[in-house]
């Protein structure tokens, strides 16, 4: 198949998974207890300005009439106003979008920067005590829930050795990356060690392989060997990993937000779930799911460039 | 009762400047340069009318301007907008005078119109939760330049702290309505966005949930120590920084000047720090466990609550001051009324001092000897709730009843009490304004929205603050909140637990900030020396 | 390092070819200490109150917030609860998570992914979408979205999980099974006339079954991951139940004047997870599964 044949088929298959995405997230959210108007109003409020609020935001109608109003808009780009904020949802998305974007990004190119080179050293000393260290230190990393690892360098790194600011995301560009670069390491971890083990993994495997002891014996300088074979082929497992790894990134960063203070769209779907927010919710969720079916689709053509034998 | 009001309105004052009398010396105030203020939460909608929540009313003085003021103790008024006040007709006509000169923050003079006008809209019955608290008046009359008449239907003794509540504020007529807008409420949301007031500072930039950013007022009318137009702040920023953790980590690392609701568990830690300073206001907060006292439950079970003496078995067997030392560390004092002693006309007794063996002979009294088993809804992860139940769920066991906790989130907590569909409940309450009127009508005044949906219901209370909403006579008014508290507490409808202040904590060199007791965060007078 | 690689890579790889042949007779040693770490979890687990030196839950004021000592190796906590003991007993609570959140997915989704597998059809196809829906939602926004709706608590996150869960050990299931249908032996069994279930079951399953078991180790690994995560932003594990995630989220604010509240419960989360991982890797080594 071409690939522009192959984007089509793909583009296809994603509009019935987002119709049902739609459908999955309308009822999740009717079936929250509560409604933003318990949620806003506190203790104080009289029933009858419950009442009034909910006419006003339409949840006297029936569950249909607001699927298919929500349907209707939704065809057209309109997703409605934040019943929180009353402000339009596409602005409240647009305003965080790009924080949480610079965030899994930085934290990919994290994640590279700290796998790949050590991946190869411990390829290259397989089962000594290199490898032993790098793999310890990575599973470490695996093993460590990112709250707790966002809260202990928050608290040593920032707080007591002033070495980074504590949270936000600050104003101009590199200002934003300097406040990423913490929340960045953090999220990174985990996803640096699955690259690691992966991709020594792979590295071994081609290591073993008979082309590289055929270059070799062809009197290949070694580093020549390593960049075509090696990295060629450690390309295409962290491409495939970053594929499968993006809705865990999305995830965390839910909690890194969270521990890091920083106004992105993990923290803003944690927040409006609590708030019954469910415009927000709606629009949210399928803006990560474009998110991360586009991110699925460029892993893809990526490792169809790198790796001719993959066709699907 | 008189002695013991004043003594507990001293106290405060004692409290209030022992704590911050740092803050109010006289070293002069700095002028311009910013200030960075760290918030838990948002706000949400700054329409005085409109707004649902704290966050909306604790800092939208900053922006709007009322007709008179709450005292910084919260118990009086003082001159805002309007500088003199008096009423005539026997109660039913109340004339203010504006004050000269005042304008919008954006140049526009305030008239007497803008005033009429903003009331219309904040009494109007179908608009904003709080139109109750203006519904005595029957039509106004702004008489330019600087009068504005309120006729009343009937003489209303809260009127004058209805003039200094939030909801009442002043608006600019002619730029609100020439806002874009097919409907009143669109109009509003527009206006909110940029919002227009007399207030020290305005609004110039807001990311929803990330910050806010305010711009000193050129035009305020307010003058500082030095005779000069306030704020002394040319800008303040609100950060909104969720993680209490992070917020302190923050202030400590010196990223902001000043942070709110600093936890309990920390207080002692940020007093001993030498870069920072503590400040605990003393404030309306009471909290406190709502129980259903109907005679049956929402599914039909019948409801051992219902029993005074089963409500008060629960009171006897809480030893508020070991809640009060797990839970605030002591910052805490024990709830002597269902108001705050911070309240106008609060009557304070002694509640229920911790006595397991009163509590076991009340409940063999109501047939209960053996305990029973009762279920509170609390907030998950807030571990003010966890500290307070934990606590009293040991206690309760020592007498047999056994609680069972369940958590849940807010929208669903307050769902379930709004359907009257609850057996307990965790629950705080804040004064909005200086009257012991609005917290009485929501606890104890069965019409309004059934004790707090616990179905409480006592005649006499109805009759007496009926009653007192009309009464003009101080003294009679003040007799009738006695006898209103004393019944109440006596029936027990709530678990009393503690009062506490709203714990800010600043750097050093940031000055000059004011909560009031009713929770306004007050930055006018704010500053930060070089 | 560099100089001498070629020789070293050609001894490393004859070294790896010793090691495999070896294999049967020897327990990788990754495998024995995930073992032992796990049991050892597993041994706190089962009687807490038999390890720990003091009741996790009582209260002690002459102890608040002191710092390790040889009373308390781990401190005390605000209400002076001994750190230790509270540890110990939260492993009780973490390996359940571990468990139940991950053996109704294990179940479910390797019957599923065996069913599909072998008969394809419709039920692949609807599969396929089910795959695609599921993986585009980042699976922690959709289990707080499910606690949120069923409410805070370890059970309804169990129910959330596994309400997810279950579609990756189908997706795996399934394509081992489209490889197996590929080797002799099975076309063999259906050439023999063996019944479907016999196929399916004694032919299949246990060769399917290999890598769902590692997988199952790592997925341990991460429901405590995840319930920890839950517990701290208090839509798992409800106080006073002691979980490490509480545990943390208990202590995060006390963390500059009394780290140890904090620290030693994420020790713990990381030795469990580490332990569940060594104890993958070397099944994986032990059954020669590929990862």
């Amino acid at each position: 198949m071409n690939k522009t044949g192959y984007i089509a088929a793909r583009l296809l298959q994603i509009v019935p998974t987002f119709i049902l995405i739609g459908l999955v997230v309308f009822v999740l959210t009717r079936l929250l207890p509560g409604d933003p108007v318990s949620a806003m109003l506190g203790d104080r409020a009289t029933d009858e300005a419950v009442n009034r609020l909910r006419a006003q935001m339409g949840f006297d109608r029936s569950i249909w009439t607001q699927f298919l109003l929500f349907l209707e808009r939704a065809v057209t780009g309109d997703f409605g106003s934040s019943i929180a904020y009353r402000v339009p949802v596409t602005r409240l998305i647009a305003e965080r979008l790009p924080v949480t974007l610079t965030l899994t990004g930085l934290a990919t190119i994290f994640a590279l920067l700290m796998a790949v080179p050590l991946a190869l050293v411990a390829a290259l000393n397989a089962n000594r005590w290199p490898d032993y260290v790098i793999r310890v230190v990575f599973q470490v990393g695996l093993s460590s829930p990112i709250f707790y690892v966002g809260l202990v360098l928050l608290t040593v790194l920032a707080a007591w050795l002033r070495i980074f600011p504590v949270g936000g995301f600050g104003e101009t560009m590199l200002d934003h990356l300097w406040h990423l670069f913490l929340p960045a390491i953090t999220l990174a971890l985990s996803f640096a060690a699955v690259i690691m083990r992966n991709l020594r993994a792979s590295l071994m495997e081609v290591l073993e392989a008979e082309f590289v002891e055929f270059a070799r014996a062809k009197g290949l300088p070694r580093q020549i060997v390593l960049m075509r074979h090696v990295l060629r082929n450690a390309l295409i497992t962290t491409v495939t990993l970053v594929g499968l790894h993006i809705g865990a990134l999305l995830g965390g960063a839910v909690i890194t937000e969270s521990v890091f203070a920083v106004p992105g769209v993990g923290r803003l779907m944690v927040d409006s779930i609590f708030a019954r927010d469910y415009p927000v919710i709606q629009a949210l969720t399928l803006v990560l799911a474009v998110i991360v079916s586009v991110v699925f689709l460029v892993t893809d053509l990526i490792q169809m460039t790198l790796d001719p034998r993959v066709t699907r | 009762m008189r002695r013991s009001f004043l003594k507990a309105s001293l106290a405060t004052l004692i409290v209030a400047s022992g704590v911050v009398g740092a803050s109010l010396a006289a070293d002069a105030a700095t002028r311009g340069g910013k200030m960075i203020y760290a918030r838990y939460a948002d706000s949400l909608f700054l329409d005085p009318v409109l707004n649902d929540a704290n966050v909306d009313i604790w800092v939208m003085n900053n922006i709007y301007d009322t007709l008179l003021t709450p005292t910084a103790d919260g118990v009086g008024v003082q001159p805002g907008l309007a500088t003199k006040w008096e009423t005539s007709d026997g109660g039913k006509t109340f004339t203010l005078t504006l004050r000269e000169g005042v304008k919008f923050s954006d140049g526009t003079p305030l008239t007497a119109a803008d005033v009429k006008w903003s009331l219309d809209r904040a009494r109007d019955p179908k608009a904003g939760a709080w139109n109750s608290s203006l519904a005595s008046i029957d039509s106004i009359e702004a008489k330019e330049p600087g009068t504005v008449v309120l006729k009343l239907k009937n003489p209303d003794p809260t009127l004058v702290a209805a003039l200094a509540t939030f909801n009442s504020a002043i608006m600019p007529q002619k730029l609100f309505e020439a806002t874009p807008g097919a409907t009143p409420e669109d109009k509003a949301k527009a206006f909110a966005e940029k919002p227009v007031g007399t207030g020290p500072f305005m609004l110039t930039s807001w990311k929803r949930g990330v910050s806010m950013t305010l711009k000193r007022n050129p035009n305020y009318w307010k003058a500082g120590e030095d005779g000069k137009p306030l704020p002394y702040l040319d800008e303040l920023e609100f950060q909104i920084i969720p993680d209490d953790s992070t917020r302190l980590l923050k202030l400590k690392a010196g990223e902001i000047d000043g942070a709110e609701f600093i936890p309990y568990a920390r207080v002692k830690e940020l007093q001993s720090d030498a870069n920072l300073r503590m400040e605990l206001w003393p404030s309306t907060r009471v909290r406190y466990l709502t129980m259903f006292a109907g005679p049956t439950f929402k599914d039909g079970k019948p409801n051992p609550m219902a029993n005074v003496k089963v409500r008060q078995a629960m009171n006897y067997a809480v030893n508020k001051d070991a809640v009060i030392a797990i839970t605030t560390l002591g910052l805490g004092k024990p709830m002597r009324s269902f108001m705050s002693s911070t309240t106008p006309l609060f009557v304070g007794q002694d509640l229920y001092k911790y006595d397991p063996a009163k509590a076991k002979a009340l409940l063999a009294e109501a047939g209960l000897a053996n305990g029973f088993e009762v279920s509170i809804y609390s907030l998950s992860g807030n571990s003010d709730d966890q500290n307070d139940l934990q606590a009293v769920q040991q206690m309760w066991s020592q007498v047999g009843i056994k609680l069972k906790i369940e958590p849940v989130d807010n929208p669903t907590r307050t769902a379930r009490y709004r359907e009257e569909n609850f057996q307990m409940r965790t629950a705080a309450w804040t004064n909005d304004i200086s009257d012991p009127s609005q917290i009485t009508s929501y606890f104890a005044y069965w019409p309004n929205i059934h004790s707090l949906h616990s179905d409480f219901k006592d005649p006499r209370i109805d009759e007496l603050f009926e009653k007192s909403q009309r009464e003009t006579d101080p003294k009679a008014r003040a007799e009738q909140y006695k006898e209103i508290q004393q019944r109440y507490n006596e029936a027990a409808p709530i678990v009393y637990l503690y009062e506490t202040p709203y714990p800010v904590a600043f750097r050093k060199n940031a000055k000059g900030f004011v909560q009031i007791p009713l929770g306004n965060n007050l930055f006018e007078a704010a500053y930060v020396e070089k | 390092m560099s100089a001498a690689l070629p020789e070293d890579a050609a001894g490393e790889i004859s070294g790896r070819k010793r090691t495999r042949r070896l294999r049967l007779t020897r327990v990788p040693a990754p495998l024995l200490a995930g073992v032992v770490v796990v049991s050892f979890f597993l041994l706190c687990a089962i009687a807490p109150e038999a390890i720990a030196p003091y009741d996790p839950i009582a209260f002690d004021y002459t102890a608040l917030l002191s710092p390790p000592s040889l009373a308390h190796p781990f401190g005390t906590d605000q209400f002076g609860r001994d750190i230790l003991s509270r540890t110990i007993a939260a492993s009780t609570i973490d390996l359940q998570i571990a468990i139940f959140a991950t053996i109704a997915p294990l179940v479910i989704g390797t019957l599923v992914g065996l069913f599909i597998g072998y008969y394809g059809g419709w039920a692949d196809i609807l599969f396929g979408r089910l795959v695609d829906l599921v993986v585009t939602f980042p699976f922690l926004v959709i289990v707080i979205a499910i606690v949120a709706v069923l409410g805070p608590g370890l059970f309804n996150m169990y129910v959330a999980v596994s309400v997810i869960g279950w579609v990756f050990y189908a997706r795996l299931t399934r394509g081992e099974v489209m490889v197996l249908q590929q080797y002799d032996y099975v076309a063999a069994a259906k050439v023999l006339g063996y019944s479907q279930a016999r196929i399916l079951f004694r032919h299949i399953l246990p060769n399917a079954a290999r890598p769902v078991l590692v997988y199952w180790m790592t997925d341990m690994a991460l429901a405590i991951l995840l319930g920890s995560s839950l517990g701290y932003l208090g839509l798992g594990a409800q106080p006073p139940t002691a979980e490490w995630g509480v545990l943390i989220a208990d202590g995060k604010n006390f963390f500059s004047q009394a780290w140890w509240i904090t620290v030693f419960p994420g020790f713990a989360i990381v030795l469990c997870g580490i332990g569940f991982s060594l104890l993958g890797d070397g099944l994986a080594d032990l059954l020669d599964v590929k990862r």
